[in-house]
């Protein structure tokens, strides 16, 4: 039974490793030498989409939504925007069958597709020379846009940077606007300020971050 | 396979320590797939022991359950998905560039490739020009400053009148005897349908902004994950924030959200932030108030101006405050 699953998950499935499949997270260090030890991880999700896709997109969203969403929010600094971001590349997953045509693991797949996204959704918030052509066509998930993986850390190093450099007050509503999803009159009761002066801060936040994020868009 | 890169050396990068040698030393070893799925497990390991925020996966998990439910994969899913009405997102564009290759490989397999300019008309305004464009089914536009619309060469008036605006622009549409809708797609994830009408639309990157003055259109909009929608009525003035919060109010007079068609500008208490915002969207001015009190200042009134430099003068004696411009920069600041 286990070796037909086996055999039909595709070119790229690793020999059964009981021992890895036994210990999956604890053996991550021992087995870093081996070169397929990333796929052992994700086996039991592999089996799951031969036998029923939906469930193993279910698997695999309850495996990753959290840290990709973790990860999605470094670059956009919103709950709402890395959620639907993470969502929309879970959609994607199921109806393109990516499952089927992947041939790295689902998490290599899955975090490029997020960085993408991320990455394409701060051009199309920030960068003020995009043209309408690039903001309507999507990114193919697998296309590496940068030309260097690293620069993906650059742009949440530079957004990190430019958060951390907001005035003490600025900062605060920027968070409750845009991470915690605020509106307008709630960060104005709560801080006790004026409307007018929540908007301030948020104009100054915004273009701080515009003009921060120009050369590295 | 030899380590050659450690698993602190990545970390060090993660947590934005990496010097630039480092990273180049790193995206050289990333050039090889089985490092690239290293550095994603490290990843991994990484948010999981870092984690930014704390996602409520639960409520996520049951929505894209219900959305696998509604989605079953069949034999006709390619014809169903091109079809289907699509959500109106800038993220959702992508399935329907999808659902449109698919349908044109199985018509002609060479379709897309021409796609893009061929396929599409588009009509773009520089910051301080404005463009009046009579589409072929005989609706008029007019465009304002810095927006761009596009529509299909083929089939528009008689397969569907589609358009997409980035911007701001006033419509005034011809009714057809079919009563075949007109739609305004944006990218801010909200679409105006209407049957034959006259309203302004505004889709910026700040705020959206629908205007109905004559007729009735529907404005589809998406907040979160649902679809929502609202029909307008003539005085109507609908706005969008950038979470698509929607807030609805009627305006005595909607023709003065259309002024700039006549070059003129009217301001109902709007304050002087307001304007600059408006400087910045249609003149591409970078604008700076000296301070918070100015910015909060409102005008009043209506006016006409040829040109930005013309406006800024108005202002400036206005409010009688001190305008200097220098290329793109202006300063306001209290005499």
């Amino acid at each position: 039974m286990q070796s037909t699953l086996l055999d039909s998950a595709g070119d790229e499935a690793p020999k059964p490793n009981v021992h890895s499949l036994l210990n999956e997270e604890a053996t991550n260090e021992e087995l870093a030498s081996e070169k397929r030890e990333w796929n052992d991880n994700e086996l039991f999700i592999r089996q799951a989409f031969v036998e029923n896709p939906s469930q193993g997109c279910a698997l695999l969203f309850r495996r990753y939504h959290k840290i990709l969403c973790s990860h999605a929010v470094r670059f956009v600094y919103s709950k709402d925007i890395a959620e639907d971001l993470v969502s929309d590349v879970f959609c994607r997953f199921w109806k393109t069958k990516a499952y089927e045509t992947v041939t790295s693991s689902y998490r290599l797949y899955l975090f490029r597709s997020v960085r993408n996204e991320a990455l394409n959704y701060l051009r199309w918030e920030f960068k003020e020379t995009e043209t309408i052509e690039l903001a309507e066509y999507r990114e193919s998930p697998r296309g590496q846009q940068p030309d260097h993986a690293t620069q993906y850390e650059e742009v949440v190093k530079k957004v990190e940077e430019l958060v951390n450099t907001l005035p003490p007050q600025c900062q605060k509503v920027f968070l409750m606007s845009r991470f915690e999803g605020k509106k307008y009159q709630e960060i104005a009761d709560e801080m006790a300020l004026s409307l007018k002066t929540v908007e301030a801060h948020l104009g100054k936040a915004l273009s701080i971050m515009r003009n921060g994020l120009k050369n590295h868009l | 396979m030899k380590q050659d890169i450690s698993k602190e050396l990545i970390f060090s990068h993660f947590a934005h320590k990496s010097s630039p040698l480092q990273r180049k030393m790193i995206d050289e070893w990333l050039q090889i797939e089985a490092n690239e799925e290293q550095y994603f497990a490290w990843l991994e390991e990484w948010e999981q022991t870092h984690p930014q925020y704390l996602p409520q996966s639960e409520l996520a998990l049951e929505n894209y359950e219900a959305f696998l439910e509604a989605n079953p994969h069949t034999h006709l899913q390619a014809e169903l998905a091109a079809s289907e009405p699509v959500v109106s997102s800038n993220r959702r564009y992508w399935f329907r560039w999808l659902a449109a290759a698919s349908v044109v490989l199985v018509l002609g397999g060479v379709g897309w490739l021409f796609r893009g300019s061929l396929l599409y008309q588009t009509y773009q305004t520089a910051f301080g020009e404005t463009k009046s464009l009579l589409l072929p089914d005989g609706s008029k536009v007019t465009l304002n400053a810095n927006s761009l619309l596009r529509l299909p060469r083929f089939g528009f008036g008689t397969k569907n009148r589609e358009v997409f605006l980035k911007g701001e622009a006033s419509f005034s549409v011809t009714h057809t005897p079919d009563h075949q809708k007109f739609v305004v797609k944006t990218n801010k994830q909200f679409e105006v349908v209407v049957l034959g009408t006259e309203f302004s639309v505004y889709a910026r990157q700040r705020i959206s902004k629908v205007v109905l003055s004559k007729g009735k259109v529907q404005v589809r909009y998406q907040q979160g994950r649902t679809q929502k929608q609202i029909v307008l009525t003539p005085g109507d003035l609908v706005t969008l924030d950038r979470e698509n919060n929607m807030d609805k109010k009627a305006v005595s007079h909607p023709q003065n959200y259309a002024a700039w068609e006549q070059k003129r500008f009217v301001f109902e208490e709007t304050s002087l932030q307001d304007v600059a915002y408006l400087l910045q969207e249609n003149y591409g001015l970078e604008v700076e108030i000296k301070d918070k009190d100015l910015s909060e200042r409102v005008i009043m009134g209506s006016f006409r101006a040829e040109n930005v430099d013309q406006l800024l003068q108005s202002i400036s004696e206005l409010l009688d405050i001190s305008v200097v411009r220098q290329g793109n920069r202006v300063q306001l600041s209290d005499k």
